[in-house]
Parts: C-alpha cells; sequence; structure tokens
C-alpha cells in the first residue's frame, strides 16, 4: 500500500454524480454525518477489474440508509453503474471500492428531516497480501471489550457508522495485547463475530455459525455457507456460547475485506487450521476470480 | 448546497489552533469519523457573553475523548481558552457551541487505522430564545422511542459519541412524523431513561424523581437541576422509574444545554400539567445562566 494519506491519492472519487478529483473530494466539518453518525456504507471487492457480488452490495446500501431513515437520491441501477465507471476510471483490477451515503449540513441537531442525503464512491488498491501459506497459519482473538447490542437498542441489520465505536475500540484493546482483532459476544454471551468480520467453526467436518440475530448477516457469510452447502459440508446456524470453543476444530473469520481468513487462537483456545478451512479458501477463490 | 447550510454560516471556526473563515472549513471525504463513527462533541451555552459550565463541558469533551481512546492533542485550559477567543471573535452574546472532535484522515481508511490525524473545532452559531416562559409551559408531547439505550457492556454511554445518536436520529424522526415532538426512550431493561437529546424528571408529591444515569449520560444540566432543587428544599430522588408509573407523576419535564428546561404535557396516553415546581425551576435555571 502506499504511504499517501488518504486525501492525497491519485485520480478520482464519484461523489453525487460527479467524477471529483481525488484531494477535492470533501465535506464541510459541520455535517450531520460526523456530528451525529448518520451515515452508512458499504465495502466491495473487484478481483481482475469485475466487482465480486456488486448488486447485493447496492441492495444492501439501500437498505442501510432506509433504515437510518435516508433516501438516496439515484436508483441501485445507477450507483451499480457507478460503481463499475469508477472503477474503470481508476484504472485499477485488484481494488476495494467505498460506497458512502451520508446526511448533509444543513440541519444540526438530532432531527435531520431536510438534510440533503449524499453518496461518494471511492476505490483504491487492493492487492493480494499473504499466499495460502502464511494465511493458513492463522491470526490470533482475544475477547473483546465491549459486546454486539440487543436488536431493540441498535439497528443491526445496517452497515452504519455508529455501530463501528466499539469495533474500533476492541480492536484498539486487542492490538495493545498482541492480538489482531476481537471476537465480540452478544448482548446475552453467545458468540457473536469479529469487529468486522464472522466467525465460523469446524466440530467433526460440520460448520458451525452464529445466527445473526444481533449483527450483520455479512455478503461473505452467505456466500461460504454456499459454497460449504456444495461441497456437501453440513452448516449450523445456531447460538454457540464462549464454553464450547475447546470443542472446535478448526475456525476461521469471513469478510469483504479478508476474504476466509484462519483464526489459530481465541484467547488460551488453539485450533489447527486445515482441510475444511483450506477447501473453502481455494472455493471462495474460485468463485469470485 | 442551500444558503442556510452550515457550510456557509459567517465568521469563523477554530480548527486545530487556528482560526479559519467558516465555509472553508473542509474535511477529506475518506475521514476515519464519518465513515466509522468516530468522534465525540459536547453542546456548549452561551448567555450574555458568558459560556455556561464551560469547564464541565470541557472535561467531560476530554473524558468523551479518553473513552474513544483519542488523545486530543490540547490541553483543556486551551480548549476552553478557544472557546472564549471563538465567542469573542464571532461577537456573539447569545450562541450555542459545538466542539468536536474526531479521528480524520490517515494512510489506511480501516476499522483501527494507526495514525489517523486528531483534529478539534470549536463552531458555534447564535442561539436566541425561541419561546417565552408561557409558551413553554404549555409543554411538548413525546411518545415512546423506536429504539431502547443500549446496555452498558455494548456501548460506551459515558462519551457524548456521534455514534450513541444513530437511534436517536431515527426514533425523532419517527415521532415526528407521528406528530410529536420528541420521543422517550426505555433503558434495555425496559426502565424509563430519557427523551433522544434531553434528560427527563417528573415530579409527584412536590419531589423530583428522575432515573437513574447508569446507561445513558449523566447531563450537566440534569446535574445543575439536581442541585437546584435542593438548594430550593425540592427532594430529589434518583431510581430506577418503570413505564406502568408514569400515571402517577403530577409534571414532567426535560433538561439538557438545549432544551435548558423543557416542560412536558403528554407521553403518548399519560398527561402532566406544567406547574410550580417545573416552573420554578425553570426559572432558578433562567437566573443561574444569566438569561435574559
Amino acid at each position: 500500500m502506499t504511504n499517501l494519506t488518504f486525501d492525497k491519492l491519485p485520480g478520482y472519487i464519484w461523489m453525487n454524480g460527479q467524477f471529483i478529483n481525488w484531494s477535492d473530494a470533501k465535506v464541510h466539518v459541520i455535517n450531520h454525518a460526523m456530528h451525529y453518525a448518520s451515515s452508512v456504507f458499504e465495502g466491495n471487492r473487484a478481483y481482475n477489474g469485475k466487482i465480486f457480488k456488486l448488486e447485493q452490495h447496492t441492495e444492501r446500501l439501500f437498505k442501510s440508509a432506509e433504515i437510518l431513515d435516508m433516501e438516496i437520491p439515484h436508483s441501485v441501477a445507477e450507483i451499480n453503474q457507478a460503481c463499475v465507471d469508477i472503477l474503470a476510471k481508476q484504472g485499477l483490477k485488484s481494488a476495494y471500492l467505498r460506497p458512502i451515503v451520508w446526511r448533509g449540513s444543513e440541519q444540526m441537531g438530532i432531527s435531520a428531516q431536510n438534510t440533503t442525503i449524499n453518496v461518494a464512491i471511492a476505490v483504491w488498491e487492493w492487492p493480494s497480501y499473504f499466499s495460502l501459506a502464511d494465511t493458513m497459519k492463522g491470526i490470533r482473538l482475544t475477547a473483546a471489550k465491549y459486546r454486539r447490542p440487543a436488536p431493540d437498542t441498535a439497528p443491526f441489520r445496517a452497515k452504519a457508522a455508529g455501530l463501528y465505536m466499539i469495533c474500533t475500540l476492541s480492536k484498539h484493546a486487542a492490538e495493545a495485547k498482541g492480538y489482531n482483532d476481537a471476537l465480540m459476544l452478544d448482548h446475552q454471551g453467545n458468540i457473536a463475530e469479529s469487529t468486522g468480520s464472522n466467525i465460523f467453526f469446524v466440530k467433526n467436518g460440520e460448520l458451525h455459525t452464529p445466527d445473526p440475530t444481533s449483527f450483520l448477516d455479512g455478503i461473505t457469510r452467505q456466500t461460504v455457507i454456499q459454497l460449504a452447502q456444495q461441497a456437501g459440508i453440513k452448516v449450523v446456524v445456531r447460538d454457540i456460547s464462549p464454553s464450547e470453543l475447546p470443542s472446535f476444530d478448526e475456525c476461521f473469520l469471513c469478510g469483504t475485506a479478508m476474504e476466509i481468513m484462519p483464526v489459530a487462537e481465541i484467547d488460551e483456545h488453539r485450533f489447527t487450521p486445515a482441510g475444511i478451512t483450506q477447501q473453502l479458501i481455494e472455493a471462495y477463490i474460485q468463485l469470485h476470480g | 448546497m442551500s444558503l442556510s447550510s452550515f457550510e456557509n454560516k459567517p465568521g469563523y471556526i477554530w480548527l486545530n489552533g487556528q482560526f479559519i473563515p467558516w465555509a472553508d472549513n473542509y474535511e477529506h471525504l475518506l475521514s476515519h469519523a464519518l465513515h466509522y463513527g468516530s468522534s465525540v462533541f459536547e453542546g456548549d451555552r452561551a448567555y450574555n457573553g458568558k459560556i455556561f459550565e464551560l469547564e464541565q463541558h470541557t472535561s467531560r469533551l476530554f473524558e468523551s475523548a479518553r473513552i474513544l481512546d483519542i488523545k486530543i492533542p490540547y490541553s483543556e485550559d486551551e480548549i476552553n481558552q478557544a472557546c472564549i477567543d471563538t465567542l469573542k471573535k464571532q461577537g456573539f452574546t447569545d450562541a450555542y457551541i459545538r466542539p468536536y472532535v474526531w479521528r480524520g484522515v490517515g494512510s489506511s481508511l480501516t476499522i483501527a487505522p494507526r495514525d489517523a490525524k486528531i483534529n478539534v473545532l470549536i463552531a458555534m452559531w447564535e442561539w436566541p430564545s425561541y419561546y417565552n416562559e408561557e409558551e413553554l409551559m404549555q409543554g411538548i408531547k413525546l411518545c415512546f422511542a423506536e429504539y431502547k439505550r443500549p446496555a452498558p457492556d455494548t456501548a460506551p454511554y459515558k462519551a457524548k459519541a456521534a455514534g450513541l445518536y444513530v437511534i436517536c436520529t431515527i426514533s425523532k424522526h419517527k415521532a415526528e412524523a407521528k406528530g410529536y415532538s420528541d420521543a422517550l426512550m426505555l433503558d434495555y431493561q425496559g426502565n424509563v431513561a430519557e427523551a433522544t437529546s434531553a434528560n427527563i424528571f417528573f415530579v409527584k408529591n412536590g419531589e423530583l424523581h428522575t432515573p437513574k444515569a447508569d446507561s445513558f449520560l449523566n447531563g450537566i444540566t440534569r446535574r445543575t437541576i439536581m442541585k437546584l432543587a435542593e438548594q430550593h428544599g425540592i427532594k430529589v430522588v434518583e431510581r430506577q422509574i418503570k413505564p406502568s408509573e408514569l400515571d402517577d407523576f403530577d409534571e414532567c419535564f426535560l433538561t439538557g444545554t438545549a432544551a435548558e428546561v423543557t416542560p412536558v404535557s403528554v407521553i403518548e396516553n399519560h398527561t402532566y400539567k406544567p406547574a410550580q415546581v417545573t416552573l420554578k425551576l425553570m426559572q432558578a435555571y433562567y437566573e443561574l445562566v444569566g438569561k435574559s
């Protein structure tokens, strides 16, 4: 990755229907989104010039906006096209795309019915960092500082900026202890997800994963479940208690950014990334091209 | 961009130690705060040229930032002085003051960026009194909120953090769509918590009752009102308040820097008559803050 700060990358950002020079894509510091976290976003990946699951991501962006009472002033098809166009304009093949929707500067109170709704799409290069052999060593997780909030206390189906606050805090605390990421429990104390990825466990050749009843049902999560089923691997979606951690053989995280990432440790528990994790990593790479 | 937008108000914003003409204060789109809710703020009021409880607000700003793992690159004294200087520079006497701290741009845009810049701004805008006492005493109408306040182990509730307001905006919009002024939020256990950005008090047999601030912000105005009540010989009871008790109360009001003391006349099917205790505290508050 470049050493440039993210306000100075080359090229353009698609902003409210236009291509703006990257460094000119700005918001006034007094805007509702920054002060009251009224923004939703997506994270897409492009592989070999093609955006993976673009339509699903864009549909979720619109769903997230609707949950936050924001009406996007474009159609789903227009946003899909804008993603394709900005990727081509940036001339990137392997890239991360960040569509974001936010409330503007017209009102600065809790209620913001009359703010403009803005949309931007930024794209940056995202090469493959690790070889399969490196990846299979697995990352290390520790228990998170915060739990996922109960469903009646957070709009958990929206990919909303405000829901990531406890993730940043939990990940910082994990990194300070020498871990790569944190494992969050849900409000009831069951295993939920890591700070930005869903989690899967392998036990006797079956996949076990928590029911996404208080956190985002990731697009990569859904893809992994499909791939497992196609490969004849049974998938069990259920409440998983932390007391079960010693009973699992393998563990991995999944998300658009990290794809499928084997986990070697969750605090004192050890896992050996093996056959099923590797099989799903290979199937995922084959699927997205 | 309409002319009434907060993008182009007159005067200056104090930004990272300098006065920058208001309309020139732009942040890049790929600022961490815009994408991951990594910001904290304050809301202060100036009355007759003096900022009320400035030091308390600034202390809370630093505490909020600390909770969000954000290190403010100034001292509290420097921020206090910057608030005073900006008020003077803007030439306001009655104003709303918005100190705001955010995690900005770095060399990556991820959940936990290593090198994102921490920024501080102080913006203020004029804030005259909109209503007189008589209008206020008619009271506002609340309905129950769509969302409850999250449990303390699921949210950094002691921080005045942007991310905690998402459910407030959604709940307030729903309330307004139903014809109410604001929404009453319960806490995660189902007890009465607060409005979307103001604490709540009830009056019963001449005593004040207010929920314990154990999952929501213990407002500076809330604490001020409790002190004023005690000075006026009004007993204050902090406790869990169940929605089933709403019929037992005679008066109800909200408190906050913006709301000051705002009487409530309706919480859905429960009605209140703003009366002596509310009026007494409202007047005592005006006197204390120096409202003309």
